[in-house]
């Protein structure tokens, strides 16, 4: 039996293989499909300190083995996910992470502050990338003063695992990670969505309602991969890798260029019982290739 | 009811026209077939390597079979996997994910209006109708003939009104301004799935003499199940999904 742990600096998943924020909402949603306790983690959707409704429709276009979106970070607000759906998901047995997003520092610390008292909540991943909203979101991750600002001032307040979730929208992603790194984040989770955009050329107009949005799927996967290789080369904290993952064998060229864990998204509305097939999938690889444990491919890229 | 990804094998396609054709698949590998309401619907998805998409689309679930454990859709061609699906053979697989979202709340005294593929979503709603023995006229909406022939073929004992844009069946013209609308303030009800603008042309009529009125919405969306949060409509409540809390939604709770 192959051993599929995993320890990201003290945070202990039982496998790599999490959801990416917004791509499985609550997990309440996936109920159908999967056993959630089969997961690495659950990352919720994105949580601001108000309720937000988001872009106006239209807010995602298929694009050539991708899709764009605008949604722009709607939610139901803190209390709500404290309220109403902390109860409904604090048993389940897997690592929970809240992903929360701030229009400003003091935002992103009330939400952190809040979450560090849920007790089965057992990190936050700081969405410093998303490109879909006016005020904060991937601002705080293309600047790097901002970034380091908003990463250590939550790190004073936040005591459990602090993922800090980069953009790729950068010129120097390793100059991004390690300012995280230095602020105190304990992992590093990339890539959020690339900027991109789509015409409608009958109508001469743009797809979606805010011009551009967030690149994601498989379009992605070269370019996420080539940023985390750089980034596991330039940091020493663990590096989670996200982007347009759709196969154990996706995930498996993560974990093989030095990504501890990987995230899947997009994938999910593809097929939603994708996540469990990954895990076993490289599960099959572990134990086809004689591998005893998942971290001995972690890193092994040979050059 | 849960929700059912599984893999379905094409046992019956046959065009009505150069653009609509009703596809039968059988779902396969099923424990327990879902209970299915009028108005709800399947995202069809292909593997990639048969036509270069990665997301699914949704489509009406027109009807079902429970014992054959089949399900049937009315589809335009109007991208690619429907010009896909146009030409698939028979035997081919193909992933299906359903019964997705909320249907029609049956009520009598109805007016059921369906223009253009619309009629899709409004099949199941009249079998459900007709075995609660409410009372309901209809009224089918098309550019020329080939859905009327369809829907009397569907139902050869109900007596339905047309209109066809080309005058080859019913009354000429667009399905808002057949007679029948003029007495929509006889209905306890009104049912209307059909293009944006001619919904909105009956909601604004359903509220102007105050009659209750579900509409069917077609929004673009990824996953089909409340996670993408891509396909909202803005309502009284705010933005809500398509997927989850339609696609039928009363009239009363839209911002349109």
């Amino acid at each position: 039996m192959v051993d599929l742990s995993i320890n990201l600096n003290g945070l202990v998943l039982k496998n790599p293989v999490l959801t990416a924020s917004g791509t499985a909402g609550y997990g309440i949603e996936m109920f159908d499909f999967i056993n959630l306790n089969d997961l690495g983690g659950i990352i919720f959707k994105s949580i601001t300190l108000h309720p937000k409704e988001g872009n106006s429709y239209p807010r995602m276009v298929e694009t050539p083995a991708g899709m764009l979106n605008s949604v722009g970070l709607q939610n139901k607000g803190l209390s709500f996910f404290v309220n109403e759906i902390y109860p409904v998901v604090k048993d389940i047995n897997t690592v929970k992470i809240v992903n929360i997003a701030g229009s400003t520092i003091e935002e992103y610390i009330a939400i952190a502050e809040c979450i560090n008292d849920l007790s089965n909540i057992q990190a936050i991943e700081l969405n410093v990338s998303c490109p879909n909203v006016k005020e904060g979101g991937m601002v705080f991750g293309v600047n790097p003063e901002l970034l380091n600002k908003v990463v250590s001032e939550v790190r004073k307040r936040y005591k459990k695992h602090l993922i800090v979730k980069l953009s790729p929208n950068v010129t120097d992603i390793t100059q991004m990670a390690k300012i995280a790194e230095d602020a105190g984040a304990d992992i590093i989770s990339l890539i959020n969505t690339i900027v991109g955009m789509a015409i409608n050329i009958y109508e001469r107009k743009p797809v979606l309602s805010t011009i551009i949005g967030g690149l994601s799927g498989p379009a992605i996967k070269p370019i996420a991969l080539r940023m985390v290789w750089q980034v596991v080369n330039s940091v020493k904290i663990p590096v989670i890798g996200i982007g347009g993952i759709c196969t154990a064998e996706d995930a498996l060229e993560f974990l093989i260029v030095g990504a501890s864990a990987v995230q899947v998204g997009t994938a999910n509305f593809i097929n939603p019982k994708v996540t469990i097939e990954i895990i076993e999938g490289i599960r099959r690889y572990l134990e086809n290739n004689n591998f005893a444990s998942v971290k001995n491919i972690i890193k092994s890229l040979i050059t | 009811m849960k929700k059912v990804q599984a893999k379905a094998k094409v046992v019956e396609k046959y065009n009505l026209n150069a653009h609509y054709y009703v596809i039968k698949v059988k779902i396969l590998n099923l424990e327990k077939f879902p209970t299915i309401q009028p108005g709800q619907f399947a995202q069809i998805r292909l593997d990639y390597s048969v036509n270069n998409s990665i997301l699914p689309r949704p489509f009406t679930i027109m009807d079902y079979n429970e014992q054959d454990q089949t399900l049937r859709f009315l589809i335009k061609r109007v991208g690619k996997l429907t010009t896909y699906l146009q030409n698939v053979n028979v035997n081919e697989t193909i992933n299906v994910l359903f019964p997705l979202g909320n249907g029609f709340t049956l009520s009598n005294n109805s007016l059921v209006l369906a223009g253009g593929s619309g009629v899709a979503s409004i099949i199941l709603l009249l079998k459900n109708i007709i075995s609660k023995n409410f009372d309901f006229d209809v009224l089918v909406g098309s550019k020329d003939i080939t859905l009327v022939t369809f829907f009397k073929k569907e139902f050869p004992e109900i007596n339905a009104y047309f209109s066809t844009e080309d005058g080859s069946a019913g009354e000429k013209g667009v399905i808002t301004e057949h007679s029948l609308i003029k007495s929509i303030n006889k209905y306890s009800k009104v049912y209307a799935c059909g293009p944006e603008v001619m919904m909105k042309k009956i909601v604004s009529l359903c509220t102007l003499h105050n009659v209750d009125c579900e509409v069917s919405l077609e929004n673009t969306m990824a996953c089909g199940f409340g996670v993408c949060l891509c396909c909202v409509v803005k309502t009284i409540y705010g933005n809500l999904c398509t997927c989850t809390e339609g696609p039928v939604f009363n009239s009363k709770h839209l911002i349109w």
